[in-house]
């Protein structure tokens, strides 16, 4: 399943396909309502901190070379420890893709399919990620090639499309709530950033282990331009934007856009986008899942196991009931779990590791001193 | 390689039968299409809803119209059914207006809102709000209010020089880009004014104007509801009537500003004065001016206004209140062609640059005075120009710019700059 190495192009795109996920859902009204008119300064904050702990893991990593993040668990508790941090992230990624795809699903009920039951909605959803996964991750990295720049154009039209709507004065003022909300609190916004979880996966499948840099760099600058984009719109163009809690963020801008007299309505050609971009993010995060899944089990045959991890993603999506569910789910569960696991624990696990290592290093040359 | 072949082929063709409209829901023989709405207060019921509905091509009989049903550019036949029903809220009346006509009322194509005076004194959040969330309202929607009822003056609106009510409803709001009469309002504008704190709300303000005479007969229709009404649900009563068919001539007028305070109509500006609305807030594509005549008096000079240069305002604060100035610069033709003054003159030139300075910053700083002490409303938002002196939202909360807006002290300055001159003199 892993035997397919990702270029520097189909890595960059995976890392954005995951990350750029977080603008069509509802990341950019969040970060708005979290730091009202200092969101913008707020996203360069936060992607600084994003840089640097970006370049921490790759220090780190660079002692690993080849390794992944579970690899890295094994070096460091053995085998149980292994087993309970690859279920933990399992487990993860499929409560963060159930999220998502309810969200989205939600979002497309509200926006287009009114009538249309939300569960055979998600439910077509899970099918075809299911479908695509079995394919492996040759045809996921080929689909994020052709969706990402379809998603990346759907954003700078939004936003260039929306500029009649802009008032920038709602930037002002410029340190919204305040320094402290900005800047301290504020720094809980880096979740907005926690799809680079896929980075500590994406290591040993590069086909040069020196474009990893390359890749993390290119992919957070990209995804903070874009988020910057998006949340610019959604400021300037919206006030007192704690009133919206559409699903998706980026519709809400987008049924505003004419072109000219005669194109008033170009909604629909954004969710024409969207829909196959959804497909490519949960089928990557799928991948990722059950990448974890084989290196846990050792199973030889992960296609069984694609269908149950779709059945479960479909499970935990019905278990939500109505908005102020999902909302909770969206806002408390997924930002919190994602800066403590992604941000948190993962980095502790990668310094914990690197310092056995270099005490093990160190007791290896004391013992050859000794000898 | 079949077999992946097989899997996509499965997945579009599941796909695109599941997402093509699910069996007929969408088909559009079970839609109308609804081109205005009026909101009015209720006679029974909190609200009184007045929807236009387009008529089909090949089947109007429109009963606004009451002519003979086939499209003309007559004035008086109509390509429309007027719709009225009395319900408490706005998608319990469009439920019942389903349930009348028998159809899908769909506003996908709605152009206009028209709300009635008294309906928007008591405030429009609610109504707006709740319209910016249908999904099918497209947010350039327009935005009036009326003088009159909202269901007069849907009725009252029958096309002239035009086949279809839509397109006349689109082309009659282009009039402003060069009258400088009225100032466009959308859904979204509407919306976010409302929403903002540093700006106040402003539509369109339209009346229906009748003929001398029919006093008695204006109402064409518009209590018609009342007597039938009864039930909370939602009591209904088509108003087909038109103007014509009452032997009255009845038109509407679009012209002026309706002056909100957050959310309920506080006053009304004329077509003069949204003149220098247009120009502070620098939406004047062009209009033309009469400014008395500095050579004869009782005469007026016609100039032709187009505003290239921005205005620039500037916002001071100080213990005192906000301290205004306006900066506009304008370019203009002369209009007039008489005796009184030589239009290769210098001298005659500057006296008329002069004259129309000082005519428009009057006309300016009346419009200062009667949006900052009489409406105490800042349509301008010249709120906007302040806001980025404040570091955080709670000094700019503190500071609470609606009520230092009335003590705000306004200083115009107006360069009118005059450019061309005649084919003849």
């Amino acid at each position: 399943m892993n035997s397919y190495k990702l270029k520097l192009l189909e890595g960059i795109a995976i890392v954005l396909t995951i990350l750029l996920s977080h603008i069509l859902l509802s990341v950019p009204s969040e970060l708005v309502t979290t730091t009202a008119s200092a969101t913008l300064l707020n996203i360069v904050f936060v992607t600084i901190i994003t840089l640097i702990f970006f370049l921490i893991i790759y220090k780190l990593f660079s002692l690993f070379p080849g390794c992944n993040i579970i690899d890295i668990s094994e070096f460091l508790g053995g085998k149980v420890f292994k087993f309970i941090y690859g279920v933990c992230y399992i487990a993860y990624i499929l409560v963060l893709s159930s999220i998502m795809i309810r969200l989205f699903a939600e979002g497309l009920a509200l926006i287009s399919f009114s009538h249309i039951d939300i569960d055979f909605i998600m439910l077509l959803f899970v099918i075809a990620v299911g479908v695509l996964n079995i394919f492996g991750l040759k045809a996921i990295s080929r689909l994020n090639l052709i969706i990402i720049p379809l998603m990346v154009l759907s954003i700078v039209f939004i936003f260039f499309g929306s500029f009649g709507e802009y008032t920038f004065q709602r930037v002002f003022p410029l340190l919204g709530y305040g320094i402290k909300e900005t800047f301290v609190d504020g720094i809980s916004n880096i979740y907005s950033f926690s799809g680079l979880y896929v980075l500590f996966f994406i290591f040993p499948l590069l086909t040069k282990i020196s474009e990893f840099k390359k890749v993390g760099i290119t992919s957070i600058l990209s995804y903070s331009f874009f988020l910057l984009l998006s949340v610019a719109a959604l400021l300037f163009s919206i006030p007192q934007i704690a009133n919206t809690t559409s699903p998706l963020s980026l519709y809400v801008l987008a049924r505003q856009i004419t072109l000219g007299d005669y194109i008033q309505s170009i909604d629909a050609i954004f969710l024409l986008i969207w829909i196959p971009f959804m497909l490519a993010y949960l089928s990557t995060n799928i991948h990722f899942a059950l990448t974890t899944f084989k290196q846990l089990t050792n199973i030889k045959y992960i296609s069984g196991v694609v269908y149950c991890f779709c059945a479960v993603i479909f499970v935990i999506a019905l278990v939500v009931k109505n908005m102020p569910e999902i909302n909770i789910l969206s806002n408390v569960v997924y930002k919190y779990l994602s800066i403590g696991f992604v941000f948190v624990l993962s980095l502790v696990i990668l310094v914990l590791a690197c310092i056995k290592k270099l005490i093990l290093k160190l007791l290896k040359k004391e013992a050859t001193l000794n000898v | 390689m079949f077999k992946k072949m097989f899997y996509v082929m499965a997945i579009i063709i599941f796909c695109a039968v599941a997402f093509s409209g699910y069996l007929h829901e969408q088909d559009i023989n079970d839609l109308a299409y609804v081109i205005a709405v009026g909101f009015d207060v209720g006679n029974d019921d909190k609200l009184k809803l007045t929807f236009q509905i387009s008529i089909p091509s090949g089947n109007s009989s429109g009963s606004s119209g009451g002519g003979d049903g086939s499209s003309s550019s007559e004035k008086g036949v109509s390509d429309t059914l007027n719709q009225t029903v009395e319900c408490n809220s706005f998608n319990s009346g469009l439920n019942t207006a389903n349930n009348i006509i028998s159809k899908r009322l769909n506003l996908s194509h709605c152009k206009f809102i028209i709300f009635s005076e008294e309906l928007a004194s008591q405030g429009i959040s609610d109504y707006i709000y709740t319209l910016e969330n249908n999904i099918e309202l497209r947010s350039n929607c327009n935005i009036l209010v009326s003088t009159s009822t909202a269901e007069e003056f849907i009725n009252s609106s029958t096309p002239i020089l035009e086949h279809s009510t839509s397109k006349y409803y689109e082309i009659i709001t282009t009039a402003s880009r060069y009258s400088g009469y009225t100032s466009n309002a959308t859904l979204n504008t509407v919306y976010t004014s409302i929403a903002d704190d540093f700006s106040e709300t402003s539509t369109m303000l339209g009346n229906v104007q009748k003929d001398e005479g029919s006093e008695d007969e204006s109402s064409s229709g518009g209590d018609s509801s009342s007597e039938e009404s009864g039930s909370s649900g939602g009591n209904s009563s088509s108003s087909g009537q038109t103007s014509s068919e009452n032997g009255m001539t009845t038109d509407i007028i679009i012209g002026g500003i309706a002056v909100f305070k957050k959310d309920k109509l506080v006053g009304t500006l004329s077509k003069e004065e949204t003149v220098p609305y247009l120009i502070v807030t620098d939406k004047l594509k062009e209009c033309v001016v009469s400014i008395p005549s500095p050579f004869s008096e009782g005469n007026y000079i016609d100039l032709h206004i187009y505003d290239f240069s921005k205005t620039k305002n500037i916002v001071k604060l100080d213990s005192s209140g906000p301290q205004i100035t306006t900066d506009v610069t304008l370019k203009s033709t002369i209009l007039s062609n008489d005796f009184d003054f030589d239009s290769s003159s210098k001298e005659d030139i500057e006296k008329i640059i002069s004259a129309a300075s000082n005519h428009l910053k009057n006309q300016i700083m009346s419009y200062y005075e009667k949006t900052a002490r009489e409406f105490k409303s800042d349509i301008t938002g010249l709120g906007k120009h302040a806001v980025y002196k404040f570091p955080t939202i709670s000094d700019w909360e503190n500071y609470n710019w609606p009520e230092k807006f009335e003590t705000a002290t306004f200083d115009v300055n107006v360069q009118v700059n005059i450019e061309s001159s005649y084919f003849i003199s």
